[in-house]
């Protein structure tokens, strides 16, 4: 009984989760340019149309440039978006999964922001004029 | 003499009754009327007597089936101990673990709560544009986030945003 006992003990003990594992986090991160011209659906926004239009109110999206990359925590990454855009990522330096975005055209930041990156709900980052409309970017945790 | 009452007294003296003086004065007389004399001498005789009647032997085979029935009702009782006994030792490793359960349950909500209650999605915001300012709006209906840079004449009125 007192083996049993003990091996219970032990089990449990050694199956207790650690307070706190750095995991890596794979971020996908599109460019995409909203605005109220006609155009067709963009199917490649399939995963994020669903999301963008009950909050903004834009006729048509347009995906300009998307990339995945992944992040340590805590570590730096960029992810390229096409025409000139980058994101810029860091993660560790504050507490929880709170990760540093810059969005950046260029040399230039556009914006910066510490946002909380949870899986299956995206963070849009927007209202960039450009074209006659307003570019915007979504991040996710895959 | 009331030999109704002497012979009760006699009575009480055989059975250890009397307290000392009256045990000495009674032992102390001389003579005894015929109808105590007999009643002592049919007294002790009785035990005598009572000893050389015959005692009914149960058959063998009931006292047999007695033996048995005392050692089936001895092993019921200990099974039923063991069997209380098992019972507790599953119910001590069943409360070790709900213990260790919610230890673990307690270090991991409340010791490091979620991140989700503990901040908010966003922490700060700098919007870059010349001009611009930064709405933030969490929709509780997907989970998203939303940080949108307004510039002056990017109103939601006129810019088609939120």
């Amino acid at each position: 009984m007192k083996w049993i006992f003990g091996f219970l003990v032990g089990a449990v003990l050694l199956s207790a989760p650690p307070a706190a594992v750095a995991q890596p986090m794979e971020i996908e991160a599109m460019l995409i340019l909203a605005s109220n011209d006609p155009a067709p659906l963009d199917r490649r926004l399939e995963r994020v149309d669903y999301v963008l239009r009950p909050l903004l109110r834009f006729e048509t999206y347009r995906l300009i440039g998307q990339g995945t990359v992944m992040v340590n925590t805590p570590g730096t990454a960029s992810i390229a978006l096409g025409d000139g855009h980058s994101v810029n990522l860091r993660t560790g330096r504050t507490r929880g999964s709170h990760v540093e975005v810059s969005w950046m055209r260029g040399e230039n930041r556009l914006l910066g922001t510490s946002v909380s990156l949870q899986r299956g709900k995206p963070t849009i980052l927007g209202g960039v004029p450009h074209e006659g409309g307003r570019l915007i970017v979504t991040l996710m945790v895959k | 003499m009331n030999i109704f009452k002497e012979l009760k007294r006699w009575s009480r003296r055989r059975d250890g009754e009397l307290d000392a003086r009256a045990t000495h004065a009674l032992d102390a007389r001389k003579t005894q009327p015929a109808l105590i004399e007999e009643a002592l001498e049919e007294w002790e005789n009785i035990g005598a007597r009572l000893r050389r009647q015959p005692i009914p032997t149960p058959p063998a085979e009931v006292m047999w089936n007695d033996v048995r029935r005392a050692i089936h009702l001895l092993k019921a009782q200990e099974h039923e101990a063991a069997r209380i006994r098992f019972r507790w030792d599953w119910a001590a490793i069943a409360a070790t673990l709900v213990l260790f359960a919610g230890v673990g349950l307690f270090s991991t909500r409340v010791l490091s709560p979620p991140t989700a209650l503990a901040a908010p999605r966003v922490e700060w915001v700098d919007a870059a544009l010349p001009g611009a300012s930064a709405m933030v709006y969490e929709d509780q209906t997907s989970g998203a986030v939303v940080i949108w840079m307004v510039a002056p004449e990017n109103g939601p009125a006129n810019g088609g945003a939120i």
